[in-house]
């Protein structure tokens, strides 16, 4: 099926990535990024990772046409 | 006197045969008249027929083409549809996974915080080499500054 129109800009526009972890622990007197906040940091990689892989199956079905 | 009556007899004669000349020649003449008449008129018959069976052909090539173009039509208006049914879905499934990620998040700190092993993670800090290069997190004691250079996560482009 050829192009009918572009596709959407939600599916194309970069996804942000999450924030740094806040910083809770101290090294030396500095303040730092607890290793345990590191960690769950993990989790919102994994919710952006989900949200592309969303965002690749609705541009599949958007750009696949009419299906029965 | 019979030369009289031979004279008029032969006079007669001629213009009996006169006369059928002419009517012969006339019965040609209209016959070869008629016959182009005719051939004319079934020349511009050939014609007008042809031109009606062209006119026919182009007609119907004219309703296939506006047929296929309204099947066309059509069917982007079918995928058209599905696929913003596909892009609503996809604004449902992302406020789904939010969701679910926010819960998931919430469940794994309270599951840290209350388990004792995870005490130490709590408490430990992240190295600085690792901490500089992961999130760009500098913690120096050279310092002025108390912050360190937070950058924020990974270079875009």
């Amino acid at each position: 099926m050829p192009a009918y129109r572009p596709i959407d800009h939600a599916l194309t526009d970069p996804i942000p990535p999450p924030a740094t972890p806040s910083l809770h622990c101290h090294w030396h007197g500095q303040p730092a990024v607890c290793a345990l906040d590191g960690l769950i940091s993990i989790l919102d990689w994994q919710s952006k990772f989900q949200q592309a892989n969303a965002d690749r199956a609705t541009a599949r079905r958007v750009s696949a046409g009419a299906q029965p | 006197m019979r030369y009289v009556y031979a004279l008029v007899a032969l006079l007669a004669v001629a213009a009996a045969l006169e006369w059928h000349g002419h009517h012969r020649g006339y019965d040609d003449g209209v016959a070869a008249a008629t016959k182009a008449a005719d051939k004319r008129i079934d020349q511009a018959d050939a014609a007008r027929q042809l031109a009606i069976a062209e006119r026919n052909a182009a007609t119907e090539t004219l309703d296939n083409v506006k047929r296929e173009l309204r099947e066309q039509k059509s069917r982007l208006e079918l995928a058209r549809t599905f696929a913003d049914a596909a892009l609503a879905a996809r604004a449902a499934l992302r406020k789904k996974l939010d969701a679910a990620n926010a819960a998931r998040a919430i469940d794994l700190r309270k599951a840290a915080h209350a388990s004792p092993d995870c005490a130490d993670l709590a408490r430990l800090p992240v190295c600085p080499a690792v901490s500089e290069r992961l999130w760009g997190i500098t913690p120096n004691p050279a310092a002025s500054e108390g912050g360190g250079g937070a950058r924020a996560g990974l270079p875009t482009h």
